[in-house]
């Protein structure tokens, strides 16, 4: 007869596996690379789109000081996503989404994952001030501070209003780009800030729906689990709304033309008739949906705004 | 000493943190050299 198996020894506490001789791989998982990937691109769109070129005559932005300046954004961004990790390695090995993470599957030890994130997070935020200047360092380190102290350790836990407010985290990185280029914070800088920043409640949400169960056994207060979800799509919808003006601010502002505006009116349209069609609706299928456009559509809108300045 | 496989695993991580380490050094070296054209109007 085999021997009963509890629900603690499938799915051990984290921390409490002992960890196997951590990989490289496993490093690289910490520093959430696909989160990376919209970060660094939407740093690279706040470095081209301030004022100012890149390129090798006198008064340009060096192209290997860019470059360094894109790398100190994805691992600043990285360090923070590791020690974000480190922190939530309890939970994370309850949802089902997260349950892979090496630290829940006991591939790297706590303790290194929180120095490797420290490390980095001051090595990118040191090159950064080195390299290009200290208000892009400064913003660096703030964002890296908003979304492990005032999102991670401070509001997840403990409001449905975090990704609201913990969003701006994700927010920062066109702003660094632009400062690491000019060396200050302008209004532009500040509405594609606020694209990011608004555009994160909808984003996040429509994950939230679909993944209810999971965010709900964690004991982690998401919007649908707190409010429930007709509230949730209401609020994603009004969030969605809310961004209009700072979608066409590009346009307005004189930074982007026709073709910008022409391209964000058919990409933002859609992002409205996803939301929509979400708060009309009362299953996932939407959801998912308008997640999945959530990126294409952040993507797309920085690659219309760079496209824009370049012709 | 014997070389166990605890010692191959060990020597690889510290191989790629002093790869990473030389990586940073370089990379501040580049940097300063850049620094010092753009101070000189290059």
């Amino acid at each position: 007869m085999t021997a009963p198996v509890s629900q603690d020894a499938l799915f051990p506490a984290a921390g409490t596996l002992p960890a196997a001789d951590a990989r490289i791989g496993d490093f690289i998982a910490l520093l959430k690379p696909r989160v990376m990937t919209l970060v660094v691109f939407s740093g690279i769109a706040g470095l081209v789109l301030a004022p100012g070129s890149i390129g090798f005559a006198q008064g340009d932005l060096h192209p290997f000081l860019a470059l360094v300046a894109v790398f100190c954004i994805a691992v600043g961004a990285g360090a923070a996503g590791a020690i974000n990790m480190w922190y939530e390695r309890d939970i994370d090995a309850i949802m089902t989404r997260t349950r892979g993470r090496p630290l829940p599957m006991g591939k790297v030890e706590p303790a290194e994952a929180l120095s490797f994130g420290v490390i980095l997070t001051v090595l990118s935020v040191g090159l950064m001030g080195v390299a290009l200047n200290w208000a892009a360092a400064f913003l660096l380190a703030f964002a890296s501070f908003f979304y492990v102290i005032i999102y991670t350790v401070w509001l997840k836990r403990r409001t449905p209003q975090n990704i609201v407010i913990g969003g701006a985290a994700g927010a920062f990185p066109p702003m660094i780009g632009w400062a690491a280029a000019t060396g200050d914070v302008s209004l532009l800088s500040i509405a594609l800030f606020m694209i990011i920043f608004l555009w994160t409640p909808p984003h996040f949400w429509a994950l939230a729906l679909f993944r209810n169960e999971d965010y709900k056994r964690a004991g982690v207060p998401m919007m649908p689990v707190v409010a429930g979800e007709k509230s949730t799509r209401l609020q994603m919808l009004m969030y969605t709304l809310l961004l209009t003006p700072f979608v066409a601010a590009p346009y307005l502002m004189g930074a982007c033309g026709l073709a910008y505006a022409a391209g964000a009116v058919v990409l933002h349209g859609i992002f409205i008739a996803a939301a929509l069609r979400v708060s009309r609706d009362t299953d996932y299928k939407s959801a998912r949906a308008m997640f999945g456009y959530s990126i294409v559509y952040l993507f797309a809108l920085f690659a219309l705004m760079m496209a824009d300045m370049a012709a | 000493m014997p070389h166990s496989e605890l010692h191959q695993k060990k020597k690889k991580k510290n191989y790629a943190v002093l790869l990473a380490l030389v990586a940073f050094m370089a990379v501040i070296f580049v940097v300063s050299i850049i620094k010092m054209k753009i101070g000189m109007g290059g």
